[in-house]
């Protein structure tokens, strides 16, 4: 067989996948790796960076570099190939790795079998051996050493044999290493939920508009779900949009909708950085600007056409728009909402809607035919037809998204945070102690160290030396005089 | 009230300033006396700053974190305050104040040359996930500057190991093993402080930008960076590195929250983490 000639038994086989997925080099090489990969994300220019289709395209036929770029995959390098094995591998070895910690954790956490065994001879011979000198008889000092590290929240039993104990503090910190590292799935299970269940979409209401449920109303869906398809219906009516600014910062937006999710009906006050949670469903209010009312009218003045449109002008661009009854025009718009005119030019005192103001230049089959600016209220004379600026409302941009695997993703930041802060934070510390009785004389030696930081912890170990000392003492005087006091009557 | 904090400010960076040129000079030429007096203008200094940032916080009534002034004096606050904390509990640590103290002044100079008159908080701003999110993030920064610190008075005790000013200049700091001890810890620090911002940072995304995560190049930067002192930690805990080449670990690791900051910001247009405000200019022209 194939393995015979290499000299290697199933079970060998085995044990060496076991081993290569074991390693904790593997993890510092995957970790090194997965870095250079995201360095590369942000220098390499990306398949998303670019406008459309077609301009990627040409991008990547102008030289060598961008093909091969773009046939590994590096132009989406986040899922690039290489990325998912690189994540797998990682995902794998801790996986690995943590099961196959999980005994040695629960040991350390129970000191089941963790124990080195010390002997009196050895822990008496150490070099940080601290030495203490009581009266205590032998039955006493196990119950005043219990009571003075159980106040103190030390765990502390005794050990093999009846004179030796140990005394640890936070004792089930090693618990925390198994909660930080398994987070990772939980984070795992609710991300790749969400990938895969995630839609998206932007979707511009204008005040007194509504949403029922037509798809075609989004303007962009930029993701779209491969599992769990059907949204669940929903409608949508905006009543109000207000924004705030203070000095020409926009400081807060507020819309007031109706909406139904799933049969279930709610008044809803939604601001940026306050969306709109229900079930897996999130709406979030992204940006706004204004939908003016024209009304166009023929020679007769005859109304041919009247609606808000819905304008991308409130940052000072330029939008255009035509009606759908007569493309011939075409209607280019600038938006002034405190109207001014300063030495002849036009433009805005403030980004507030005090005056509001239209620059229209409109063309008609390639020629220009009027150029001016009209306020609210006031209309245009285009040859024959009018147009009037009559009304105008905010709308705003909903980015609507439903995905599922919150739960997951949480849960998975609760406990990785739990086990950090349990892990690192309250690391074990542990003492030996053990008891050596001669003549009357109650000896006791104690030496410990702690995890990730033994040169602090013996400050702490001396410290804590020293109150046992005083302890075991003053309470040793007190019944002394309580027994020297029985004597006397 | 802005005029008293420009004073106050312009006198922190002076004060800033000077402290780190006698700190450069007493430990490039072992000179006490030097480190002492700037022992006696960073604390003072310090006082200054905590009344910029008090003054800052109430008068525009939330955590300062709205400019990249505001986060000057914010994370400038914490690495100079766990620098006179150091200082006061164990003055062998003072060396920390050499890497500290500059960082802060380079950080304040920049935060000053941007626009350090207090805005109105724009509305993507307005969120208590954000006063967390900064807030860790501070503490992180100021606590891996310090591990940096710490690693770079590794070395230069280390590099005397041996010589005269070992037990001369150098004989006022910590042994080795202990600031390696120190060095460690504050890693630890800006590692759970970092986590916790990242995971506070992908909650507030989900509120403000409908995903949690998004690739953004600040979010994969700061994660490259925790990954990193990740590494860092397991290098330690289970590959037993040390000694210098932790320190030299450590002193390089600070890079990568300088990239997540500044670095980004400057290499790559498309990031929707900007730590400046923009209002709306196009429209006042
Ligand atoms: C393939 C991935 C990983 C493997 C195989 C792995 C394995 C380990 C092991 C064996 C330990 C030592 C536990 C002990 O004996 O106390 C450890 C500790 C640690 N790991 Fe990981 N780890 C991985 C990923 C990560 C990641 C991504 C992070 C965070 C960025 C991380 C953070 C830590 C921390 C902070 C410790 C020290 C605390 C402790 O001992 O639990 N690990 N890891």
């Amino acid at each position: 067989m194939l393995l015979k000639g290499l000299n290697l038994t199933p079970k060998d086989l085995i044990n060496k996948i076991n081993r290569f997925f074991r390693s904790l080099r593997l993890t510092a090489i995957v970790i090194s790796l997965l870095t250079g990969i995201y360095f590369l994300g942000l220098v390499l220019p990306q398949k998303w960076m670019f406008e459309t289709r077609d301009l990627y395209n040409l991008w990547r036929d102008s030289s060598i570099v961008n093909r091969v770029l773009d046939a590994i995959g590096f132009t989406e390098i986040y899922l690039s190939p290489l990325t998912i094995v690189l994540l797998t591998l990682f995902f794998i070895n801790l996986l690995v790795v943590t099961l196959h910690r999980v005994p040695v954790m629960l040991r350390r956490a129970y000191l089941t079998g963790d124990i080195p065994s010390f002997d009196a001879a050895r822990l008496k011979s150490g070099r940080d051996t601290a030495v203490l000198h009581t009266e205590i008889e032998h039955e006493g000092i196990e119950r005043k050493l219990r009571t003075f590290f159980s106040d103190r929240r030390w765990y502390f039993r005794n050990v093999s044999d009846a004179s030796g104990y140990i005394a640890v503090k936070n004792r089930l910190s090693p618990i925390g290493f198994l909660l930080f590292h398994l987070s990772f799935f939980l984070c795992l299970i609710g991300g790749l939920t969400m990938m895969y269940t995630r839609f998206s979409g932007y979707l511009p209401l204008t005040e007194g508009q509504s949403f029922d449920g037509d798809i075609q109303q989004f303007r962009i869906i930029n993701k779209e779900p491969r599992i769990f398809k059907r949204l669940g219906s929903l409608n949508l009516y905006v009543e109000k949009v207000q924004p705030f600014y203070e000095r020409e910062i926009p400081t807060e937006l507020v819309v007031s909708l109706q909406a139904r999710y799933r049969d279930r009906t709610s008044r809803e006050v939604l601001r940026i950085n306050e969306p709109m949670h229900t079930g897996p469903m999130s709406i979030l209010v992204q940006s706004i600007g204004v939908s003016p009312l024209f009304i166009m009218r023929s020679p007769a003045g005859k109304e041919i056409d009247a609606a808000f449109v819905s304008l991308n002008v409130l940052g000072g661009e330029e939008d255009m728009f035509q009606f759908d009854t007569d493309r011939r025009f075409s209607f280019n718009v600038k938006f002034f909402p405190d109207y001014v005119k300063e030495d002849g030019y036009e433009t805005t005192r403030s980004i507030e809607m005090k005056n509001p103001a239209m620059r229209l230049v409109v063309g008609k089959e390639n020629e220009i035919i009027y150029t001016g600016t009209i306020r609210q209220g006031e209309r245009a004379d285009l040859e024959n037809y009018t147009i009037s600026f009559e009304d105008i409302r905010y709308w705003t941009e909903f980015l609507v998204v439903r995905e599922y695997g919150k739960a997951p993703l949480i849960t998975g930041f609760i406990f990785a945070s739990i086990g950090l802060i349990m892990r690192l934070v309250f690391y074990q510390k542990r003492l030996r102690l053990s008891v050596e009785h001669e003549k009357g004389r109650t000896s006791l030696f104690i030496d410990g160290k702690s995890e990730y930081f033994p040169h602090s912890f013996e400050d702490e170990r001396d410290k804590l030396v020293q109150e046992l000392d005083a302890y075991l003492n003053v309470t040793n005087h007190h019944e002394i005089r309580a027994a020297d006091y029985n004597a006397t009557i | 009230m802005q005029l008293f904090e420009d004073i106050l400010t312009w006198g922190c960076i002076y004060a800033y300033a000077l402290a780190s040129i006698l700190l450069l000079t007493g430990f490039i030429f072992n000179k006490d006396r030097m480190l002492k007096i700037s022992g006696y203008i960073i604390v003072p200094a310090f006082a200054a700053h905590t009344v910029i940032f008090i003054m800052r916080w109430t008068r525009t009534g939330y955590f300062p974190a709205n400019s990249e002034f505001e986060n000057a004096i914010t994370s400038g606050w914490f690495a100079i305050g766990i620098t006179v904390y150091l200082f006061f509990k164990n003055r062998a640590l003072s060396g920390v104040a050499l890497f500290a103290v500059p960082a802060t002044l380079l950080f304040l100079g920049y935060g000053v040359m941007k626009a350090p008159a207090p805005l109105p908080l724009a509305a993507s701003l307005k969120s208590s996930w954000l006063v967390i999110h900064v807030l860790f993030a501070q503490l992180a920064f100021g606590a891996y500057v310090i591990a940096s610190g710490m690693g770079l008075l590794y070395l230069l005790k280390e590099r005397k190991h041996g010589t005269e000013a070992e037990e001369g200049f150098y004989g006022k700091f910590p042994r080795p093993v202990v600031i390696e001890e120190n060095i460690f810890k504050f890693v630890v620090f800006g590692f759970i402080t970092e986590a916790i911002m990242i995971v506070a940072g992908a909650i507030w995304a989900k509120d403000l930008w409908g995903s949690y995560w998004g690739w953004d190049p600040v979010e994969v930067w700061s994660l490259v960076s925790w990954l990193l002192y990740g590494l860092a930690i397991h290098l330690k805990v289970t590959l037993g590195w040390k000694g210098r080449r932790f320190a030299w670990l450590a002193l390089f690791l600070l890079s990568t929250v300088i990239i997540a900051y500044w670095g980004v910001d400057l290499l790559v247009e498309n990031t929707r983490h900007i730590f400046g405000v923009t209002s709306m200019p196009e429209l006042m022209r």
